[in-house]
């Protein structure tokens, strides 16, 4: 086993093999993940004898495993970790063991749409189309809004919010430096966000990010929270322990369970992994939101896809996040 | 390979970045000489977004130059496929890795057609018995083909010469 210092070196390759993977030729990822496997490996090793089929897996990554897919442990068996367990993260013990607040103001579902100025109309259209059958599938478990692009900004996903039991964010994702972290990509003004945001440079372009910053003042935050921008699974860690990331202020605001990308995913596959996963959450004998991750996880696995197509996703927070 | 060439010139600004990004991974998996590459690329560093177009001029020649070369025409056509494809939007710090790598990738496919490398040492007696001084200047130059040229000529106005591979 790699001592910390191994680990934490391989833990900045993996995540930038992971974040400039090119979705149309894997063969240079596989090359550069060859040492993740070894870990990977060691890891299952480990595990494997602590649990038997079928339990669930908790993980506490700590400083040194934030951010890597522990959930694609290898077993002895060679099988990933995730095939035959519910694979959970959370940043401590507290959020782990966590029960959801029924609170009665948070009643309705809702669902943020948000392309960039200048996507493929191709693109455009997938999110738009698959946003509008996600929003058939909310609409199932209950009331339901839609911010569909130029109203999605600031002001009003910060309205609706605090009364929102679940929000699914498919927007682009975009990281905006060492202290804000990974955010969530917004309109503003009638604007859709830009091609390119360098915030440090151009601070006022950070009208187009939601960053874990945002939320700080929230009084409450949906039970659920569901992303597929860009890495906004992705929390930092700095010196002495300081995690920033949109977790931080989530959990800390009623937010139980965030399902979000480990690394920057590739669109037509995350929107299928998406409906895959509302899908399992429609069907009353999943039970848990770890076991639709799963589910969903696994039948996208099944189409003989890569790993970064179909494993990006992770659930972290309560255990307790049941079907509400 | 026109095809390949008419999609680099139509992908957006931060696409031609993203498939640039790709290909040098591909090409050249590490950077380019770290302090060489910092100071060359300095000013643009300071200032990623102000500095865009440029950089994106560099990625554009990045892709170019592989589409044509037929060592590099299939890594070029393979990136050109992967852009665009991602729900993320660039930063300054993605858009700083992105010309730090980008002339890495340029240098590794630019070697392959090096024509010729000459080495000039200058040196100079001192008056009066006083020091020597030896100065030193070397000159590489590359070749490229006619396609490239004819490409770039197209697509950044040309420079004044070109020189013709051996």
């Amino acid at each position: 086993m790699p001592g910390p210092e191994q680990v934490r070196e391989l833990r900045t390759r993996t995540r930038d093999a992971l974040k400039w993977a090119n979705p149309a030729d894997l063969s240079v990822l596989d090359t550069e993940l060859r040492d993740w496997d070894d870990l990977a490996q060691n890891i299952g090793a480990g595990i494997a004898p602590l649990v038997t089929k079928n339990q669930r897996v908790c993980f506490l990554p700590g400083r040194l495993f934030t951010g890597l897919p522990l959930h694609l442990a290898r077993m002895p068996d060679g099988s990933f970790l995730l095939e035959h367990h519910e694979v959970n993260y959370a940043p401590n013990m507290a959020t782990l063991l966590g029960q959801p607040k029924l609170d009665n103001q948070q009643t309705g579902y809702a669902l943020v749409t948000v392309t960039k100025e200048n996507d493929s109309a191709d693109f455009r259209e997938r999110a738009l189309s698959t946003s509008s059958t996600l929003k058939s599938r909310l609409e199932a478990l209950g009331e339901t809004v839609w911010l569909r692009q130029e109203e999605a900004t600031h002001q009003s996903v910060l309205y609706i919010l605090p009364a929102t039991r679940e929000i699914l964010f498919v927007c682009h994702g975009h990281y905006a430096g060492p202290t804000n972290g990974y955010g969530i990509c917004l309109a503003d003004s009638g604007h859709l966000p830009p091609p390119t945001l360098a915030i440090e440079e151009s601070p006022d372009l950070a009208r187009f990010l939601l960053t874990w910053a945002d939320l700080e003042n929230l009084t409450a935050t949906p039970t659920i929270v569901v992303s597929i921008g860009c890495s906004s699974g992705l929390t930092l860690v700095a010196p002495g322990g300081v995690r920033y990331g949109l977790e931080q202020t989530l959990f800390q605001t009623g937010t139980c369970s965030i399902i979000s990308p480990l690394w920057d995913v590739e669109q037509s596959t995350a929107l299928e992994w998406l409906g895959l996963f509302y899908k399992a959450r429609g069907d009353n004998s999943t039970g848990t939101v770890a076991a639709a991750w799963q589910r969903a996880t696994l039948e996208m696995k099944a189409r003989g896809l890569h790993p970064y197509f179909w494993a990006p996703f992770i659930c972290n927070g309560s255990i307790f996040t049941e079907e509400l | 390979m026109n095809d390949l060439v008419e999609r680099i010139r139509n992908l957006s600004s931060e696409q031609a970045l993203e498939a640039a990004q790709f290909l040098s991974k591909s090409v050249a998996p590490q950077p380019a000489n770290a302090p060489d590459a910092t100071s060359a690329l300095a000013p643009l560093i300071k200032q990623p977004y102000k500095n865009l177009p440029q950089i994106e001029q560099r990625a554009r020649l990045l892709l170019l130059t592989a589409a044509v070369t037929s060592e590099y025409h299939e890594e070029a056509r393979k990136a050109v496929d992967g852009a665009g494809k991602k729900q993320f939007i660039l930063g300054g710090a993605e858009i700083v890795l992105l010309a730090m790598v980008g002339l890495g990738a340029l240098q590794t496919i630019l070697a392959k057609g090096k024509v010729s490398e000459t080495t000039k040492i200058n040196v100079t007696p001192g008056k009066d018995g006083g020091d020597v001084t030896i100065s030193g200047e070397k000159t590489i130059v590359y070749g490229v083909g006619i396609d490239l040229a004819a490409i770039l000529k197209a697509s950044f106005g040309g420079p004044a010469t070109m020189v013709a591979p051996k």
